[in-house]
């Protein structure tokens, strides 16, 4: 004790641990829950019988259930439950409000169930891991406002004066991840369960994937990275190895991180600053990462021999390598003639997974399985299945993530093999995709594998839980009340003061991240250039918009992109490039980030109607080895005319140059395109009554892809 | 003159923006090693690191 002992008064009190139970069961059973999605899409992938001809877990419904639900419900609970866990210890204080605490627990598990049960009724925004739709998305930034008081103002009661370095990832993830969730979904509601976003086209890209990337960075990686700091050394039982370097970690990383998320657009239509500046920033962001890969590894310094016997151990060492695979990974995609390979395929998916099963998964199982038995006043049921668990956990995850870099470069290799005489090597491109199937199995079996680890860790934690002593005493705390600095302290010894300083710190990483945005964002926001009207483009009719819905709804943008790239391999396969005027109408935009079928910016007019009548309700009909999903309800399902004028009245409100008239109208004119596509098509032997279906609709929308272009209307 | 202020915004005003980033990058950079080189910071962090192995219920700060 440095302070004279006079001076000590002590607090007795004690530590809400329940709050962190409640978020580890929540980490455990929304786990389950999305891991087996995710394992089941992925056998949809592979056969495409598994979507069952059922709108609500066809795979582009259920993909954002896989991914929300990873994302959210698990790495976000798990969060949670570390931060409640480690911030009161490290802060030596119970949080500031067991209500608030609980209200954000009940509120995040209520606004996880309204996911799960709105995404598979299609009720979407169409932006990926921002997929639901307004009121959910509002209710998401009402309980986050209330965790945050909830933390600062533990923060502001603590009884430590120094704030450690996992608390400063924990501001940076509130602060940041707040900022980029209200301003990615400012979206003007329809009705109760569909809006449509303010920004449109380019702009909507880029906010989306700025928001996109730092959701990566700020959702499952910052507080990953807090909870390592904290839990690391209380599993290897020393302190970090540099203190130092963890906070040229921190700094670097949050400054960093906001800049890079132009990366997951390069080659498209958004201008060309905007897309060095995101891979410089992106390549820039091997050095923090590695940072605290080695400062986390080091601080093994001898323990390893423990890493031998000790589950969590491996848990923590493997989860940092495969942090360090994933941030080396990342930024070599980021460089351009890489992207330009891997982009649009599998390689995306290996990496992705990479980060989400090795790193984030591994980091949260390490915690939990330190967590539960300490929690629970027990021990560890089986450490044998522990690293049981480990194993299994571990094969799986190179299983994946193997299959999946050599679908995504056998792949993209495909898509870009050129002959000597200048012609496509694989026109088809259905022949690059029965190429790649037998690794789509192979990646469902490394996805059971992970999955199966971890139901053997639910049983290994429920047994620990089933045997723990049913009454516990709360431990109660003794700890120094937190003495205002004097000011002889102060004169003495001005840095450690500064230190202590949470406000400014907060302020500080806010601006971080702030001027990043402002930089990256305004000038796209602002300029006209990317939202200019060519007179002579049309917005899309009634019908035709009708039509974007039911794609959007339906998740055709997770398998299809909508932006042909500059490339020779891709503008023989497809056409001219994507322009950005052809986007100013599109919200949101569908420029998609996986090609799991080929791109449809110019699909208009390449097939008859007729085609796409029977395409959609079995591609196999006109495509023999096609892995697409079939989708009778489209031909049961009518379309909501009365819908319409709503929708060109919002759309209106947001700029689109629709006439009063059309507005008024809407219903009219979409029935009279309606009827002329219907006739024409029951001209050919189709049933007569499809007129009023969504089949028609979104045949409207598909025949419009591209026909400005082809008709000469976009330069 | 205003034709010079066009060309000129129109080449170099986005680009600069890069260029900005990575000098406010520096000054980050730099500034963190300064502040965390600083004289008496070696004790500041040595108690700082011990912060998360603190909480051990045997330890002297707390008891139950
Ligand atoms: C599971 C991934 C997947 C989903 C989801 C999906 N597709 Fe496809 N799509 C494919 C594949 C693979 C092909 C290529 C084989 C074929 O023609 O069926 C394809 C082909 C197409 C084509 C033909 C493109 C061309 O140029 O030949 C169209 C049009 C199309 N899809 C529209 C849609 C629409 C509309 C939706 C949403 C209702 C959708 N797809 C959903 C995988 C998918």
């Amino acid at each position: 004790m440095n302070q004279p002992e006079k001076a000590q008064e002590f607090d007795s009190f004690s530590y809400d641990d329940d709050i962190v139970k409640k978020f580890v069961h929540a980490t455990l059973i929304w786990g389950f829950i999305a891991m087996l999605a995710g394992v089941f899409i992925a056998s949809q992938l592979a056969n495409w019988r598994l979507n069952l001809g059922l709108p609500w877990i066809t795979f582009g419904r259920l993909r954002p259930v896989h991914t929300n639900g990873a994302i959210f419900a698990f790495a976000g609970n798990a969060v949670f439950a570390g931060v409640y866990y480690s911030m009161q210890r490290l802060l030596k204080t119970r949080m500031y409000s067991d209500l608030l605490s609980r209200v954000h627990f009940w509120g995040w598990q209520l606004i996880i169930v309204a996911a799960a049960i709105t995404l598979p009724l299609g009720y979407t925004v169409g932006k990926e891991y921002a997929e639901l739709e307004w009121p959910i998305a509002f209710a998401i930034n009402v309980i986050w406002v209330i965790f945050a008081f909830n933390f600062f103002k533990t923060i502001q009661i603590r009884r430590e004066r120094h704030i450690y370095v996992a608390i400063w990832f924990y501001i940076a993830t509130i602060l940041t991840t707040a900022l980029l969730h209200v301003l990615n979904t400012i979206q003007i509601p329809v009705s109760m369960w569909k809006s449509y976003p303010i920004y449109s086209g380019v702009q909507d890209a880029l906010v989306q994937w700025w928001y996109g990337h730092n959701a990566v960075a700020f959702v499952l990686t910052t507080p990953f990275l807090g909870l390592m700091y904290y839990f690391l050394p209380k599993a290897a039982d020393r302190p970090v190895y540099s203190y130092r370097l963890s906070i040229v970690h921190f700094w670097s990383l949050v400054f960093i991180y906001i800049w890079a998320g132009p990366h997951h657009l390069l080659y498209t239509a958004l201008p060309e600053w905007a897309q060095t500046l995101g891979m410089i920033f992106s390549i820039m962001l091997i050095a923090p990462s590695w940072g605290g890969m080695i400062n986390g590894l080091l601080t093994l310094r001898g323990a390893w021999n423990r890493v031998r016997t000790e589950p969590i151990l491996k848990f923590f060492v493997a989860g940092l390598t495969f942090y360090g695979m994933a941030t080396l990974e990342g930024p070599l995609l980021s460089i351009k003639s890489i992207s330009a390979v891997g982009h649009y395929t599998d390689w995306i998916i290996g990496h992705v997974h990479g980060g989400t099963l090795g790193w984030n998964g591994f980091i949260t199982f390490a915690m939990v399985y330190w967590l539960v038995p300490r929690l629970w006043n027990t021990k560890l049921y089986s450490e044998k299945l522990a690293n049981l668990h480990f194993w299994v956990g571990f094969l799986g995850t190179l299983t994946y993530v193997i299959s999946m870099w050599t679908a995504g470069i056998t792949q993209g290799l495909m898509w870009r093999a050129i002959d000597a005489s200048g012609k496509l090597v694989y026109p088809d491109f259905i022949e690059t995709v029965t190429r790649i199937v037998p690794l789509y199995y192979v990646r469902a079996v490394g996805g059971a594998l992970y999955l199966s680890g971890f139901v053997i860790m639910l049983y290994n934690i429920y047994r620990t839980i089933a045997l723990a002593p049913k009454e516990v005493e709360p431990v109660v705390v003794r700890a120094p009340k937190l003495l205002e600095p004097t000011f002889e302290m102060l004169g003495r010894k001005p840095h450690r003061i500064l230190e202590g300083l949470p406000g400014l710190f907060a302020v500080l990483s806010f601006v971080a991240v702030a001027v990043g945005t402002f930089i990256e964002l305004t000038p796209a926001v602002l300029s006209s250039d990317y939202v200019a009207v060519n007179p002579a483009v049309k917005p899309y009719s009634p019908l035709q918009l009708q039509g974007r819905d039911i794609y959007v709804r339906e998740g055709c943008y997770l398998c299809h992109s909508q932006m042909v790239r500059p490339l020779i391999s891709e503008t023989l396969r497809y056409g001219s490039y994507s322009r950005a005027e052809e986007s100013v109408y599109d919200r949101p935009f569908q420029w998609g980030s996986k090609r799991t079928g080929p791109d449809l910016a110019r699909v208009g007019g390449k097939y008859p109607d007729l085609w796409h009548y029977r395409h959609m309700m079995d591609p196999r009909d006109v495509t023999p080895d096609s892995i697409m999903p079939i989708y009778p309800w489209l031909y049961r399902d009518k379309i909501d005319f009365d819908v319409l004028k709503k929708k060109l009245q919002v759309m209106k409100s947001l700029g689109v140059p629709y006439t009063d008239d059309e507005v008024e109208h809407a219903s009219d004119l979409a029935h009279e395109e309606a009827h002329r596509i219907a006739s024409g098509l029951v001209a050919q032997g189709v049933p007569a009554d499809t007129e009023d279906k969504d089949i028609i609709a979104l045949i409207a929308y598909l025949q419009r892809l591209g026909a400005d272009f082809k008709k000469g209307l976009i330069q | 003159m205003n034709v010079i202020r066009d060309v000129l915004a129109a080449h170099y005003q986005l680009p600069m923006l890069s260029c900005v980033g990575l000098l406010l990058f520096m000054g980050v950079f730099t500034g963190t090693i300064a502040w965390i080189f600083r004289s008496g910071s070696r004790e500041v962090y040595s108690r700082l690191s011990d912060l998360p192995l603190q909480d051990h219920h045997q330890d002297g700060e707390t008891q139950s």
